[in-house]
Formats: structure tokens, sequence, C-alpha cells
């Protein structure tokens, strides 16, 4: 499981988030709760970075760096101060895009003030993996600090890459997840050109109005324990992370193959990993955009894997639309805090469930005792990724 | 405006310092937190604000807060002060 040795476990035990519905982890669950605003582009309003880092520091750190940066910092306040040795520390957080927004403006700059004025900070605020450099520079965290960008499925992939490293032995303790701030005038045009934007601003996953998704920001950031350490340090558990797959599809740049077959294949192989049987599976996080053809193929998917009378399923996009690469990542947290309310959240936005997707699709907040949770996320470029959760008990 | 004025008021808004707090012997590095990439950013912005040119040579010379005013007040043309 994960590449485990020495029969290593990994404990989700500390969450940080910052979405749309709310910054924090008690802010964001309740925003899941619903109901939300119709918006086509779900933006975190009034963000400030200010509780987190200096206006200088904020001024050299695009918003998708500064979201980690606080997304961080939440996570390890709530894992409450686990001391390991910092090269033996590591940080997963990735980003479908990078730094868009001050790529732009530089562009902006270049065509209006000339080649002599583009900041010499560009390239480090653009880069992808500036995010998670500088949360290895605010924790001095010295062990692998590596980025991963594989669209919407970033974040999922980013924390199954953390929790390999803590299986492993390499690391003690990994800050992952994943971060976007990519709401920019062109790729907002872009999104809307490829006519992947709802046009009524309702997510409403698998409903058979569904009409696009609703463009986001935010980021999640988990903090992954060896399982033994964190139980020894008196941590709060939320989760354990059982096992992960990655598959691609191999078949289009962004629609996904026939019958949802790349992502059948990720969930079978992160359930091997886990060693978990489809019947035991308690809760299904999809990735569930509210696109026609996603819905649709991952509906097909897991009617494959878990047959016709499958395991509740749910959305959290109705309600923090798809923030890309922080999507798996908030999906992670929203998985972490159905553990600890013992409550799934509903897929806000449907008002009728697509007939033609036979699904046990969770529409209120549904109380359960917590069991082994799959959480789904597919991305354009036709990258897969799953994990399995598991309660700690 | 005096020269010193309109630079310290340019380095305090930049910088987000005490502009009371400037000295001639305050070091750009070590007291301000002007790095390679920071230096380059603040002559672009002196370039700006003083319409002259800081050539690189220049810029990676300076050390002291008093070194970037004579190098204003140098490239300024005569009369200004």
């Amino acid at each position: 499981m994960l590449e485990a040795i020495g029969g290593r476990r990994v404990a989700v035990t500390g969450l940080g988030v910052v979405a749309p519905c709310g910054v924090g982890a008690a802010a964001f669950w309740a925003g899941l709760m619903g109901p939300v605003e119709p918006a086509v582009l779900r933006r975190v309003h009034g963000w400030d970075p200010g509780p987190w880092l200096s206006h200088q520091e904020a001024r050299r750190l695009d918003p998708f760096a500064q979201f980690a940066i606080a997304a961080a910092a939440e996570a390890m306040d709530d894992a409450a101060g686990p001391a390991y040795d910092p090269d033996r520390c590591g940080v997963t957080i990735g980003t479908g895009i990078g730094g868009a927004s001050s790529w732009e403006a530089q562009v902006g700059v270049l065509a209006e003030r000339g080649e002599r004025r583009v900041s010499p900070f560009t390239i480090p605020m653009v880069m992808p993996n500036s995010a998670g450099a500088a949360v290895s520079m605010r924790w001095g965290l010295r062990g692998p600090v590596e980025t991963i960008a594989t669209a919407c499925a970033t974040g999922t992939h980013s924390v199954a890459a953390g929790a390999k490293l803590v299986a492993s032995g390499r690391c003690d303790l990994v800050l992952a997840g994943g971060s976007e701030a990519t709401l920019t005038a062109t790729n907002v045009a872009a999104f809307t050109n490829m006519r992947a934007l709802s046009t009524t601003g309702i997510s409403r996953p698998f409903d058979a109005a569904r009409d696009g998704f609703c463009a986001a920001e935010g980021a999640g950031v988990v903090v992954l324990e060896e399982l033994e350490a964190a139980r020894a340090r008196g941590a709060r558990v939320y989760a354990e992370v059982a096992g992960s797959a990655s598959t691609a599809d191999a078949h289009h740049i962004t629609a996904p193959a026939p019958g949802g077959a790349g992502a059948a294949a990720c969930m079978r192989l992160a359930l091997r990993d886990a060693d978990v049987a489809p019947g035991d599976v308690r809760q299904v996080n999809a990735h569930g955009t509210s696109t026609p053809l996603n819905d649709a193929a991952e509906a097909t998917a897991l009617a494959t894997v878990f047959g016709p009378d499958g395991p509740p399923v749910t959305s959290v996009k109705g309600v923090t639309g798809h923030s890309l690469g922080a999507a798996g990542a908030l999906e992670v947290v929203a998985v972490a805090l159905s553990f600890l309310h013992r409550v799934i959240p509903p897929t806000v936005g449907v008002t009728e469930p697509d007939p033609a997707l036979p699904l046990d699709l969770v529409l209120r907040p549904r109380p359960w005792r917590p069991g082994p949770t799959l959480s789904n996320s597919f991305a354009f470029g036709g990258h897969n990724g799953c994990l399995v959760f598991r309660p700690v008990g | 405006m005096l020269i010193a004025d309109r630079l310290a008021g340019l380095l305090a808004a930049h910088l987000e310092i005490d502009p009371v707090a400037l000295r001639g012997g305050t070091r750009l590095g070590s007291d301000l937190g002007v790095d390679s990439l920071a230096a380059i950013e603040l002559g672009m912005a002196v370039e700006d604000e003083f319409d002259i040119s800081l050539p690189d040579d220049v810029l990676g010379g300076l050390t002291t807060y008093a070194d970037l005013l004579a190098a204003v007040a140098g490239r300024l043309p005569a009369g200004v002060r």
C-alpha cells in the first residue's frame, strides 16, 4: 500500500483550506452544506494575505502561492506543532497552471512600458513550484519539495505523492495539496471559448440540466505523518491515507475516454492498493465537475466498479466550483471533515438528478458511520487520480 | 522637493520602511533587505521616478543609501538638487 516500507501507515493530522465558500476548515465545512449563490466564476472574495504574509512578502508571491501559504499555515496550526527533523519533512503542493495573474500582468507591462520594465520577480512568481518553495522556506522543510501539475488531478496526485514519501520512510511529515488562482481575463476567455463553463452559473454535478463547470480558485493543504508517530504525540488523526492510484486515458486532451475506462481502471487500482473491496466502500467523493461529458463518464465508471447498488456519491463542486489543481486537495479536506463530523456533505445545486446516471447521489447532508472512502479526480490531459481513505479506530 | 526627500519617499513606499530611519550609512542589503532581484526592481522604480538611467554596473556597485543618493544626484541635470 502506497509503496510502504516496514508497514508504515499514513495519517492525515492537519487541514488547511482557502476556498470561495470559506477560509479555514470550519468555514469551509459550513459552506459545503450550502446553499450557494449562482456564479460561473467562484473567487475567494475579499482575499487578504495579511494574516499570513507581510505586504512585502505578499507582493512577491502570486495569489496561488499566497493561498498555499495560508492553507499550509492553517494545516500546521491544526496539526498542533509536530516537531520532526526538517531534513525529513517535505512538500508536495501542486498547481494546474501556476502564477497566471503575475504572468498576465507582466505581459501587459511588456506591451505598455517595454522590456526594461518587466519585473525581475516574474519567473519566481510564475513558476508552478513557487508555492511549494515558499512553503518550504516558511517552515524550513528541507526534504523533497516537488510540484506535480496534472491539471484537475493535481491535488489528488500531490496528496498521493506526499503519502508515499511518508509510507516509504523518506519523510516523517509532508505538507501536501494543491493551489490555484487562475481566473485571469485571458484564462476565463479561454475556458469560455472551450465551452467548458456553465452558462447558468449553477454547478450541479450529475444533474440532468448540468451545463458545464463553474471555474474556481483556492487551495487545500493537509499534514501527513506516519500513523504511529502521530498517535505517540497525541495528534488528532482525521483519517488514514490507505491507498492511491494514477492512470491515463491516452485518448483526448480534454474529453474523457469512452465509458470512463481510464477512470474505472484508476478506481480499481486504488481500491486494490488500499486492500479495500468495492463492496466495502461507504462514500465516493466524486470528481463531479457538472460538465455533461465528465459526469456521464464518471457515473459509468462508478457503475463499472461498484455495480448497480454502489455506495453514496457526493460532489462538493456544487459549492466549491472547479478549482483545477486545488480541487482534489479541497476534496481530501472535505473527506477528512466528513470523517470528523460523521456527515457526508451534499451535492449542492442539484434539483433533478440525471435519470441516465443511476447513482446514490447525496443531496442533503447525510449522517454516516465513517468507512472506506474513495476520492476521485479526472483531468484535462487524460490524467486520472484516486485516493482511498479509511477511518482510524 | 529635494532629491534626498524624493528618494527617501520612494524607498519608504517601495520597501515599506520608515523614511526617518534612513541614514547615509544605511546598507541597502543587510539593513533594508534588498537582495539582487529586489535591487533590480528598486533600480527600475528609481529610474522612473527621476527619469534617469542606472546601468547594471552602477546599480551593482551601490552599498549604502548614500551611494544610491550620489548615483541619482550625479545623473540629474545641473540645477536639480
